[in-house]
């Protein structure tokens, strides 16, 4: 399974719509049930999301520091032709980069992108990307 | 700088003898399959324990705002 930032924010802040959902995805990994992995341009989106949140400071520099060390356990690096896949699907269907490589490490890897995005699993599954929403599948 | 120096060590398993025979019957390396299970439950523990730490973090955040 990859996940998006979308999913990965609803793990780190509270009262999100869809928070139960992704909190059994996390769960689910942790408990050996199933494989979650994540770009690593997906993380660095992560970062620059708590940067831009309303979370104050100190909370924000301790949770970056901490979501750092979890998300390299499942954190993928992007080959150059990926990465160049990513800029062609971006531009094309009109996502963030960030997502983009979501949609094409899934196609790569044969694994399904999830996402708690509904406008994003809207527009990649018109254009013929595996991806699903978070509240369909629990 | 040294290269790090990368040794491995023996560990024993104590496994019951109908165990141990039905695993000699199947195709698999048994030392890398289990090196691969304890390396992710590793991993598992690790993550585990980051995250008790976020929940922590995350509690705060509800108390303070």
């Amino acid at each position: 399974m990859i996940v998006d930032s979308s999913v990965v924010m609803h793990w780190l802040t509270r009262g999100g719509e869809f928070e139960n959902e992704c909190r059994k995805i996390r769960e689910s990994l942790e408990k050996g049930n199933i494989i979650v992995r994540i770009p690593d341009v997906v993380i660095y989106d992560v970062y620059v999301r708590i940067a831009e949140s309303e979370i104050p400071t100190d909370f924000a520099s301790r949770l970056i520091h901490l979501a750092s060390q979890y998300l390299n356990f499942l954190a993928v690096r992007m080959s150059g032709e990926n990465l160049a896949e990513a800029i062609r699907v971006c531009r094309k269907v009109g996502v963030d980069f960030a997502t983009a490589s979501c949609a094409v490490l899934s196609k790569d890897l044969e694994d399904l992108y999830v996402t708690a995005d509904r406008r994003v699993c809207s527009i990649l599954s018109e254009h013929g990307f595996r991806v699903t929403h978070v509240s369909d599948i629990f | 700088m040294g290269k790090e120096e990368k040794k491995d060590v023996i560990i024993s398993l104590r496994v019951p003898e109908k165990l141990k025979e039905e695993m000699s019957k199947v195709d698999v390396n048994w030392s890398d399959y289990l090196r691969k299970a304890i390396e992710d439950k590793i991993s598992r523990e690790k993550m585990k324990r980051i995250w008790s730490e976020i929940e922590n973090i995350k509690d705060r955040m509800v108390e303070g705002a």
